[in-house]
Parts: structure tokens; C-alpha cells; sequence
């Protein structure tokens, strides 16, 4: 056994990628449907909170992630557009990350397409402006003066929907699906609380731990966690996107790391040397 | 020289610091007018400062090639990607969808980061092999806390007894309590850093020795 254990604990770990990759590979291949997902706390909130609000209400955003972050970020932002959009509410997108400009843009173009909703009189893309904090600021004075145009150079002036948007206090709902900063908790120290608009959000996993603070405090209404919460968020949507599909690898990968964890655990005490012996 | 070096930023920091500080607690149209002006003289400075971005990396790995430095080959390859992409503004599709910039941005650069973010998984699978050993008492709690957290996070955790309990549990108390500890120390860390930057003492962005 402890030769056995010897030989585990020296395994080449292109091994081990390989076994994270089989783990990854399988649900993408065939998915397993593994059952036991359920609606947490902050993401029914959310969700809630988007059902309780009245056709026309309006509704912000932002898209600050970039490709890096796309796969575990974009299916909870298309999961909010669509939901905001079968809500028949109004939506305001923009980016706080210049690298991100046109994942956003893409997301709300094809939600926004396959809900029949029309540019300028259901939603508008705003694009990305330099600045980070300035950006979320100035919007609290005066949207119209932070963008002139929107992506597409329409002055917003010219937007139907834009005409009674004007500052970030106009909106009902604002968003922020972050990777990092600037991110959710820019928006919340530099926008929502200092304008008193109700906030929600999400982020990638890591970012998780840092953002249930917010949760806790009540300063955002409800919270995505990751591909998981958006994996919940679609389960309420009635709906199976990516994130769903994505859950059984994130699952089966889960379940390898902390086996790989238990037997190397196993493996250092039944090999390790007794005090003193060299 | 000393005077536009030194004494004209830290004049304008002074007085620009002090303005935004005192414009936070004045609730009049004025001060948000005052607010207005100046984030627009900060995003304009934001875009100045990607272009010296752009002189800053041209010039750094121009250096690195004209000097055959180690790795200049990489320099090469960014200065030529990143002319390949500045090209791509003077096609007539520029940045519109089906350009050459969208197409470089759809196909290279999002496959690219996704690629890099997704090897991550598989370090960390490998670290956690070999690293994660329960050698102190510290340590096997972290080990027993990650262990717990991954399997709680997972739809078919919910059927261990326990476990999404106490993944919960460690994520939403001792979790949530260091973090707002960490919050609250940057926060203050940032003010005293802004109040250091505003009076003068903190010089270092000024660039030179001191």
C-alpha cells in the first residue's frame, strides 16, 4: 500500500490534466443532467426583484468583464437581458472594460433579437467610455454628457428611449457583471448608494466571498454566484443555456480535485517519514 | 525646472485633491457642476494616458529588439500584432462587425483568454495535489474548508448530509466577516494614501529617486 501510495504521490501530472480534462470533456460530449440545482437565496431574490418591477421600467447594464471571463460571466448576463426583456423593460447597456465592448454588444444584439425588442425604443448600447470611476460619476450628473453617442454615433439625444434618461438616479435597476475592477463594487461605493438606485449583480467565482459583503449589507437586492448562480438564474428562467450545460463539468471537476486532494492526503500519511529519521 | 517638476504637480494635486474632497459634501448644483467639469477633464486624461501607454510598450520592447534582449522575440511578435491590429482601423469595415478588428477580436483574442483562463483549471487541479497537505493544524483547516466548499458548490452536493450546510455556513460568516475586515482596512489605507498623495508627502508618483 505504501509503495502504491508512493508511486500516486510521483504520478506526472500530465496525468492529472489529463483526468481534468476527461472530467471537463464527458457533459460537454454527453450531457449528464446531474440533478440537485436549486435556486439559492440572492439569485431568487434578483429574480424577484425582476418580476416585481412594471413593464417600462428601466433598467442599466454593465458589462465590465472581458473574453477571459466570458464563459462563467455571459450566460448570467444573457439570462438578465432576456428575462428584463420578456419583462418588457427598458434596457441600458454599457461597458466599464474597453476589452469587453464587444462581447456586450453581441449579447444584448442577440437577446434583444430573439425577443423582437426594438434598438432605441427597448434597448441602447452605450458602448465604452475611458475613465472607470469618472465614467459611473459623471453619469450620475448627466448620462447624455458622459455619452454623447451611443455605439452606433446616434447622438442620444435622438433615442426615443434615451429622451427621460438622464442620470443614473432615472434608472429603476442597475446591473453590473464583473470580473473585476472596475466592477460591481465600483458601481456600488461611486453609483447605486450614492444615488439611492437598487443595484444587483454578479461575478466570477473568485470574486464570490468579496461580494456576499454586499449581499449581507442589503446594498444589492439580489446576487449571481459564478456559472452556478447562473446555472440557478436559468432554472428559474425555465430555460437551459450554457450555464447549465456547464454545470456537469463544473461538477465532475469539483468531485476529481477534491479526490485528487483526499487520496494526496491519504498518500503523505501513510508515507511520510517518522520524526527524526532521515 | 524644479518648479514645473515638482512644485506645478504637487500644487495641482493639492488643489484638485482638496475641490473633489470638499465637492463630495456639498449637496448644491454648483459643486455637481464642479463634478461634471472635472470628470470630463478625467476621462480626457484617461484616453491621453492610453497613448502614452502605446509610446510606453512601443518604446519598451523596440528597446528589447534593437538590444536582442532575452525574449525579444515576444517583443517582436507584440509590436507585430499590435500593428497588424492598429492596421486594421484604416480598412473600410474598421471596427464594424465583420471587419478585420471584430473578426481578430472574435477569433484571436476571445479564443486566446479563454484558452489561458481555462488552463488555470488545470494547474490548479495539479497544485492542489501536490500542495494541499494537512502537514499543521492551519493547514488542515483550509484543506477541510476547501474541500467542504467545492463539494457544497456543486448541484449534487446537496445530497452529502451536511455539506451545503456548512459550505454556507464558512462562506457566509467567517468568509464574509475577513472580507469586510480587508474592505475596511483598504479603505482606510486609501485615505491615508490620498491624504499623503494631496499634502505632499507622498511624492513617488512624480517619478525620479525620492
Amino acid at each position: 500500500m505504501r509503495e502504491l501510495f508512493e508511486k500516486l504521490l510521483k504520478m506526472d501530472r500530465r496525468w492529472i490534466f489529463l483526468l481534468v480534462g476527461i472530467a471537463l470533456m464527458v457533459p460537454i460530449l454527453k450531457p449528464l443532467k446531474l440533478p440537485g440545482l436549486k435556486a439559492s437565496t440572492p439569485v431568487q431574490d434578483l429574480y424577484t426583484y425582476i418580476e416585481g418591477l412594471p413593464e417600462g421600467s428601466k433598467v442599466l447594464i454593465s458589462f465590465d468583464f472581458d473574453p477571459a471571463s466570458k464563459p462563467e460571466l455571459e450566460p448570467m448576463g444573457a439570462a438578465i437581458v432576456r428575462h428584463c426583456m420578456r419583462k418588457k423593460l427598458k434596457v441600458v447597456a454599457m461597458t466599464l472594460w474597453v476589452t469587453g465592448a464587444s462581447l456586450a454588444q453581441r449579447v444584448v444584439e442577440s437577446e434583444a433579437t430573439a425577443a423582437g425588442a426594438k434598438y432605441g425604443e427597448d434597448y441602447v448600447y452605450l458602448g465604452w467610455k475611458p475613465g472607470n470611476v469618472a465614467v459611473i460619476t459623471g453619469m450620475r450628473e448627466d448620462i447624455h454628457v458622459v455619452f454623447p453617442k451611443d455605439s452606433k454615433q446616434t447622438d442620444l439625444s435622438k433615442i426615443p428611449m434615451m429622451q427621460d434618461i438622464r442620470r443614473l438616479r432615472d434608472f429603476d435597476l442597475a446591473f453590473s457583471f464583473a470580473a473585476g475592477s472596475p466592477g460591481l463594487d465600483t458601481w456600488i461605493a461611486y453609483g447605486a448608494d450614492k444615488e439611492k438606485v437598487k443595484m444587483g449583480g454578479g461575478s466570477t467565482a473568485v470574486n464570490v466571498p468579496s461580494m456576499a459583503v454586499f449581499v449581507q449589507s442589503g446594498q444589492l437586492v439580489g446576487f449571481i454566484g459564478a456559472l452556478r448562480g447562473a446555472a440557478e438564474y436559468e432554472l428559474l428562467m425555465n430555460f437551459s443555456g450554457t450555464a447549465t450545460r456547464g454545470m456537469d463539468g463544473i461538477a465532475l471537476g469539483s468531485y476529481l480535485v477534491a479526490a485528487l486532494i483526499i487520496l494526496a492526503n491519504i498518500g503523505y500519511w501513510l508515507t511520510r517519514k517518522p520524526k527524526g529519521v532521515a | 525646472m524644479t518648479t514645473l517638476k515638482r512644485t506645478v504637480p504637487l500644487g495641482i494635486a493639492l488643489v484638485a485633491g482638496l475641490v473633489l474632497i470638499l465637492q463630495g459634501f456639498v449637496p448644491h448644483p454648483v459643486s455637481g457642476k464642479v463634478l461634471t467639469w472635472t470628470q470630463s477633464w478625467v476621462v480626457i486624461i484617461a484616453g491621453v494616458s492610453i497613448l502614452l501607454g502605446v509610446g510606453s510598450l512601443v518604446q519598451a520592447h523596440a528597446t528589447k529588439i534593437h538590444r536582442q534582449s532575452r525574449g525579444w522575440f515576444y517583443s517582436a511578435v507584440t509590436l507585430g500584432t499590435f500593428g497588424l491590429t492598429a492596421l486594421g482601423f484604416f480598412h473600410p469595415k474598421g471596427i464594424e462587425p465583420g471587419g478585420p478588428l471584430d473578426w481578430s477580436y472574435q477569433y484571436v483574442m476571445n479564443e486566446m483568454s479563454a484558452t489561458m483562463f481555462s488552463i488555470l483549471g488545470f494547474f490548479i487541479a495539479s497544485a492542489a495535489f501536490r500542495a494541499f497537505r494537512a502537514r499543521s493544524v492551519e493547514a488542515t483547516l483550509l484543506l477541510v474548508a476547501a474541500v467542504i466548499i467545492m463539494l457544497g458548490q456543486v448541484p449534487v452536493g446537496a445530497y452529502l448530509p451536511g455539506v451545503p450546510q456548512v459550505a454556507t455556513w464558512v462562506l457566509e460568516v467567517p468568509t464574509t466577516a475577513a472580507k469586510r475586515a480587508i474592505i475596511l482596512g483598504v479603505a482606510l489605507g486609501s485615505i491615508a494614501t490620498a491624504l499623503r498623495i494631496i499634502f505632499g508627502i507622498e511624492r513617488a508618483y512624480l517619478g525620479g529617486s525620492e
